[in-house]
């Protein structure tokens, strides 16, 4: 993939393992021409907010649910529990509809606030505080603290691999997510990297380099990310899984 | 005490709010919106259960669903079975084990946009490498994706390739539970790895198995983006599945009722496999999580 981003169509075609120089306009081609850079910064603002959004947001309702003992507490631990199985295709078309009416189509907000309530993530980071032992929480406690203090300067440090965990998964997840924003993003600035590219592609469907190019940039700062918190993904990808 | 109720409730309401209004609202009007005929220009009309009439009697519903089935046959038993005996050797003692395991769980976080338009690169028919591999071996095909017969075959294959390592991560937890006792045990014994992984692992993963095959199950049904951009449902809507056919009949040509009609109606097939999944992962304890 990156070696054919670099070959000219001819190259591509007449099967040359290497390219003869290396060969940049497909990527001129790309940039020019595409909405790379728009999606690419669409892209990240989206996953950047949703996923500092679903943090704080999850955060909460795990709080509530997984230390706080108030009536009404197990009913809306249910009440939770049942909204994982809805899935997003038995509900986009009304869901589609409320965001028209909300006129958020075509909007940063329309993608993000539909990703910040996730009732999985809840029902994890509920979990992890439901076994965290009393006493730390006591100790504050008669020293005065209320709840904030808690959550934040107590829980917060200790459940913080199943925080790292969630927002790794939820950028990932959002960053590659196509079916949404191909839904409520219909103007072409307002593409994501994925809806933005396959779309591209779709119209110029034989250049092959210019293909390559925009995958290879697309592709990129995944790679990094990758490299840098593999270990959390991976332990991340794996608490959601099997924490139900 | 009345303080940690207050905190309570409103602690969850950020997330109830938007958990009503983003997911149960919608799931409510989902419902009603199935009993109506809509184009979203004019007013909505009710009409009973014509909608889901007319799914029964549509043959390109039955064919989408089938074409769904299809992809969740040729895809599951690969991606569990694979899945499991990558992670087993994973989990053995071998060398660059970790560049092995980051090698296989890279594809996973790529986009899906990435992933299939390099796969339709591959299958390209004149000069994609794929095509050339076959070649040489002797075998002329070129067709992968333009025959209705390879078409379905050649996008699970490039799911596979997608998707796997997110279940070689989730077997290797598993295994990292079971006690290295047990091994040196049958080893004793004089028990072989074929024996000890056949008659030791399985067993022991069972709960694992049931997570993997529900969750597997569940991401396979909702297939729909690979589609899309590799073939777009063709040749001749030989690939076209459910979830297409759901999106085209809602968002191309606004026949919202019947949309969600078909919708609803897979949110049924997802709540049955979510039950089994419950019933799975309840029922099969003894393991600890």
């Amino acid at each position: 993939m990156v070696i054919s981003s670099f070959k000219t169509d001819l190259e591509i075609i007449t099967q040359k393992i290497f390219p003869s120089k290396l060969y940049l306009n497909n990527y001129k081609y790309i940039f020019k021409q595409s909405g790379v850079l728009r999606w690419f910064f669409n892209s990240t603002l989206i996953s950047l907010i949703s996923t500092f959004g679903v943090v704080i947001i999850t955060l909460f309702a795990s709080y509530s649910l997984g230390r706080l003992n108030f009536p009404g507490n197990k009913f809306l631990f249910y009440f939770t529990l049942a909204g994982i199985m809805i899935p997003l295709q038995a509900i986009m078309i009304p869901r589609y509809l409320l965001l028209r009416d909300l006129n958020l189509l075509n909007s940063y907000w329309g993608l993000i606030i539909p990703y910040m309530v996730n009732p999985m993530f809840v029902l994890i980071v509920s979990q992890f505080f439901k076994g965290i032992p009393n006493e730390f929480e006591e100790a504050a406690r008669i020293d005065g603290a209320g709840e904030l203090y808690i959550l934040f300067r107590i829980m917060v440090p200790l459940a913080k691999p199943s925080l790292v965990a969630i927002s790794v998964f939820s950028f990932v997840s959002t960053w590659n997510d196509f079916l949404w924003p191909l839904i409520v993003m219909t103007d072409q600035k307002m593409y994501t990297l994925p809806v933005g590219l396959a779309t591209f592609y779709g119209s110029y469907s034989m250049k092959y380099g210019v293909t390559m190019a925009g995958n290879v940039i697309a592709a990129l700062p995944i790679f990094i990310f990758f490299m840098i918190f593999q270990e959390q993904l991976i332990q991340g990808l794996t608490v959601g899984g099997l924490k139900e | 005490m009345k303080k940690r109720t207050l905190s309570g409730y409103l602690f969850y309401i950020p997330f109830g709010f938007l958990y009503i209004l983003f997911l149960v609202y919608p799931l409510i009007q989902g419902f009603r919106m199935s009993f109506y005929e809509w184009d979203l220009f004019s007013e909505p009309t009710f009409i009973g259960l014509a909608n889901f009439t007319k799914m029964f009697n549509d043959p390109t519903f039955w064919e989408t669903l089938w074409h769904t089935l299809y992809f969740v046959i040729l895809t599951v038993p690969f991606l569990v079975i694979f899945g499991f005996l990558i992670a087993v050797l994973l989990n053995s003692k071998i060398y660059f084990q970790k560049l092995f395991r980051v090698l296989f769980f890279f594809p996973y976080i790529l986009s899906i946009t990435i992933v299939c338009s390099t796969w339709v690169f591959m299958y390209q028919p004149k000069f994609g490498i794929i095509s050339k591999i076959f070649q040489t071996i002797g075998i002329n095909y070129s067709g992968w994706l333009t025959n209705p017969t390879t078409a379905m075959p050649a996008i699970a294959l490039t799911t596979i390739w997608w998707t796997l390592g997110f279940n070689v991560i989730l077997y290797l937890a598993g295994l990292q539970e079971i006690s290295p006792s047990i091994y040196e045990a049958a080893t004793i014994d004089g028990a072989n790895s074929f024996q000890k992984t056949f008659f030791i692992t399985v067993p022991l993963l069972k709960r694992t198995h049931a997570l993997v095959l529900v969750l597997q199950t569940i991401s396979s049904l909702q297939i729909f983006g690979q589609v899309y951009i590799m073939t777009g449902g063709g040749p001749n809507g030989k690939t076209r599945v459910l979830i297409q056919y759901i999106y085209d009949q809602g968002f191309r040509y606004f026949r919202m009722g019947y949309a969600q009609a078909m919708a609803l109606f897979f949110f049924v097939i997802m709540f049955i496999v979510g039950i089994v999944q419950f019933r799975l992962t309840l029922g099969t304890g003894g393991e600890k999580s």
